[in-house]
């Protein structure tokens, strides 16, 4: 048993909790959640030199070759600085291609990838279906050597500079369903409306209706139908991912209330020293240690090829309560100060609330946790 | 970074398993019975038994009786031991009074204690708080005077858990009242059929009689049954401590589990009012937070298992582990009671309150386990101060 990164791993947080502090500052963060863009191309540019929209692409398609585990310590230091931009939507694309795409899918897409020159972004979820994926509706038809896609999709995110989105489409071949596919489809492609969403963390996210959408036929992922099971496994991974990202979010809303009340003097003394503030504290990193564990018992097992959903429910599960708890504690250690808008607090709280929607909430992972205990 | 067991370690657990098959933990007798804690009831017989499969004393080294295997071996055949729900409440605080041994014992004490401590022949218990010194033992009043080769204690105990059943006791007493609190304490193996020495039971609140209280008067210690040096006895307490909020709740998941598949299968078969309890999604929504608390309990039991194997510290990470599983013991007590309804009052034997035996004490009990070994309130102190650095108030 291990519970330590390595120490590339340890390397790789290090050289990117330096890089985010001197490129990524809040103000940046607190600028691009007002900017229509949402980030800069500069500093994508620069995450791309670093390599890492390739980290866990083979290094054959011009990626790093690095392991799910790799990916986790990267996004869990992201989540820490709260790095905007398509990052995160696009390694769920990244993802999907490496699991299901054709080869020759891959051959043409994750080199550009890799490079950070094409951006792919996930269009699932729908208004009134959340990610059971048994009730979506949106619906794409063969026709001659092409599909016609038509449906709504929401919380599809960075679809304003994602260069591909990956729609889940029902298939239908001469009015017969054949179930659930992945479509490859071009973001400014006749029939795609997007609509921005204003979501409480102001991350970008997008309503995208496709309305009679035509895609060739070799536009959907894989050489046979994807199904709903591999479709189910990648909303999987993106959960686990998730959940690092709000870890690092967590730990640092822990780090910043730390420092605050050890300096933070009433009364002649530290508000640290008090009980009320250090309970506050303490009942905060019960649900840290708690987040960190189970994200990584979900990662290493996603990573080892094992059986992971009920760890990635259970994982999310957690972190979506326990990241809430622990904002709400720092507010409460913070005072006032902390309820300003251009303090960094409210950028974790506001995140951890729309972070918890994000691939299904707690209850959803709860109801997906109740069938694994047998019930 | 690898959350696999070892196969070392998991050929110990099948063996483990195999044992509880072929000697079910449940046919030997219990002079204390299962109190939720996680690690089952107290019982000689099947401490004695444990002891000649040579599994008291996995982790200490040969030459004193030890199998000279490791912690998270130790820790590996007491999980599997509580799924089981062996009764494992006699010997599991040795472990950090035999820690406390091997780290600051004589030779002599080691050649006495460990070998006899490894196949059950005595039994320990803690004797650290007092009526005036609960969760503040710096205010520890039992006083041991010098008087020879011998050491006269007189003073009261209380809350010692099987003092008892046990022969021996480690005990906490002030040897020198001059010196600032902290640098007069000292600790001792005693020996509490001594003269002078009155143990008599407390009844809880669960009618159990777990817990005692100790009188000394007069009770006269050899010198070489000091442990560590004469007024140095706090930090071995701190690590006894430490050890006991480890050993003592690192198996709640395990046990937990149990008491969790008990009330999955209660759910899935039973009707009330008519409908059945696993179409409640009130019900089902309340049994999957307790299988995602225990999975975060089961994580953290180890995370503080594998700390402790590699032989670092525990101080704040054993809090965590403590606070956590008497939490979900106490949850899980409690929507077991909601699920099971008023029918759980109903007579032992009756169909309609099945897992009443276990349910209903388990509820009463766990009262108790967030005050025992430290409160909640001592523990999340010892998060902030030592975990996080706040400072002292």
């Amino acid at each position: 048993m291990d519970f330590a990164f390595t120490e590339e791993q340890e390397m790789l947080r290090k050289i990117a909790r330096d890089f985010l502090a001197t490129e990524c500052p809040k103000d940046t963060v607190r600028k691009m959640i007002k900017d229509e863009k949402g980030h800069t191309t500069e500093l994508w540019n620069k995450i791309a030199e670093l390599g890492w929209p390739g980290l866990i692409i083979p290094e054959q398609f011009g990626g790093i070759g690095g392991s799910f585990l790799d990916a986790v310590a990267l996004v869990e230091e992201l989540g820490r600085a709260c790095l905007p931009g398509p990052f995160h939507s696009s390694l769920m694309g990244t993802l999907a291609v490496m699991r299901l795409g054709s080869a020759r899918q891959q051959q043409e897409l994750l080199p550009k990838i890799a490079s950070g020159k094409l951006i792919l972004t996930s269009a699932f979820s729908e208004p009134g279906t959340g990610y059971e994926l048994d009730h979506l509706e949106c619906q794409a038809s063969a026709e001659g050597n092409e599909y016609v896609i038509s449906g709504t999709k929401l919380f599809v995110e960075n679809a304003h500079v994602a260069d591909l989105m990956l729609c889940a489409a029902r298939t239908k071949h001469d009015g017969r369903q054949e179930g659930i596919d992945l479509f490859l489809v071009e973001s400014g492609a006749k029939g795609v409306i997007r609509q921005p969403i204003e979501t409480i963390a102001g991350d970008k996210q997008y309503q995208v209706a496709f309305q009679g959408v035509r895609v060739p036929e070799g536009n959907r992922l894989g050489e046979t139908h994807t199904g709903k099971d591999n479709i189910r496994k990648l909303v999987e991974l993106a959960t686990v991912l998730k959940c690092a990202e709000m870890l690092g979010g967590a730990q640092q809303v822990m780090d910043m209330t730390v420092t605050y009340v050890k300096e933070r003097v009433q009364f002649d003394h530290p508000i640290g020293s008090l009980q009320a503030i250090q309970h506050h504290c303490a009942n905060m990193m019960i649900d840290l240690e708690g987040m960190r564990y189970v994200t990584y018992l979900a990662a290493w097992k996603a990573g080892d090829n094992q059986p992971f959903a009920k760890e990635a429910a259970v994982a999310k599960a957690w972190s979506g309560q326990a990241y809430k708890r622990i904002c709400d504690l720092a507010h409460q250690c913070h005072g006032a100060i902390g309820f300003c808008e251009d303090h960094d607090l409210p950028l974790y709280s506001r995140r951890a609330k729309t972070y918890e929607f994000a691939l299904g909430d707690s209850r959803f992972q709860r109801r997906f946790v109740a069938k694994e205990i047998g019930l | 970074m690898d959350f696999r067991f070892s196969e070392q370690e998991e050929k110990l657990r099948q063996e483990v398993r195999e044992f509880c098959q072929k000697e079910p933990p449940e046919t030997f007798p219990c002079e204390i019975e299962d109190e939720g804690y996680g690690f089952g009831g107290w019982s000689r017989a099947f401490t004695t038994r444990l002891g000649q499969k040579g599994w008291l004393s996995i982790a200490w080294p040969k030459e004193y009786g030890g199998m000279g295997g490791t912690t998270m071996e130790r820790f590996v055949a007491a999980e599997e031991l509580a799924y089981h729900r062996a009764p494992q409440y006699g010997h599991l605080f040795g472990d950090a009074v035999a820690t406390g041994v091997l780290r600051y014992g004589t030779e002599d004490q080691k050649q006495e204690f460990l070998p006899r401590m490894a196949k059950a022949e005595i039994l320990f218990s803690t004797g650290l708080s007092e009526p005036g010194a609960g969760s503040d033992l710096l205010n520890t009043a039992t006083r041991a005077i010098k008087d020879g080769d011998y050491y006269v204690i007189n003073g009261q105990k209380i809350w010692p858990t099987g003092a008892h059943l046990a022969e021996w006791c480690l005990l906490l007493a002030r040897t020198d009242p001059d010196a600032p609190k902290s640098r007069g304490l000292s600790t001792f193996l005693v020996d509490v059929r001594s003269p002078g020495v009155t143990v008599n039971p407390i009844v809880d609140m669960a009618g159990a009689k777990s817990f005692t209280e100790i009188f000394l008067e007069d009770v006269r210690v050899h010198k070489k049954y000091l442990l560590g040096q004469e007024n140095r006895g706090l930090p071995l307490v701190f690590e006894a401590l430490e050890g006991d909020r480890f050993w003592g709740r690192c198996l709640r998941h395990a046990g937990s589990k149990r008491d969790l598949e008990e009330l999955v299968e209660y759910v899935n078969e039973s009707k009330y009012d008519g409908h059945r309890l696993k179409d409640n999604q009130t019900i089902r929504d309340t049994l999957a937070e307790l299988a995602v608390e225990l999975e975060v309990s089961r994580m953290l039991n180890y995370k503080a298992a594998w700390l402790l194997n590699k032989g670092a510290s525990i101080s704040w990470e054993s809090s965590v582990v403590k606070v956590l599983a008497d939490e979900l013991g106490q949850k899980i007590a409690s929507a077991g009671l909601d699920i099971l309804g008023p029918e759980i009052q109903l007579e032992d034997g009756s169909k309609w309150a099945r897992l009443r035996k276990r349910f209903l004490f388990l509820y009463v009990f766990c009262r108790g386990i967030s005050l025992a070994g430290g409160t909640s309130e001592i523990q999340r102190t010892t998060i902030a101060l030592r975990g996080l650095g706040l400072p002292r108030s």
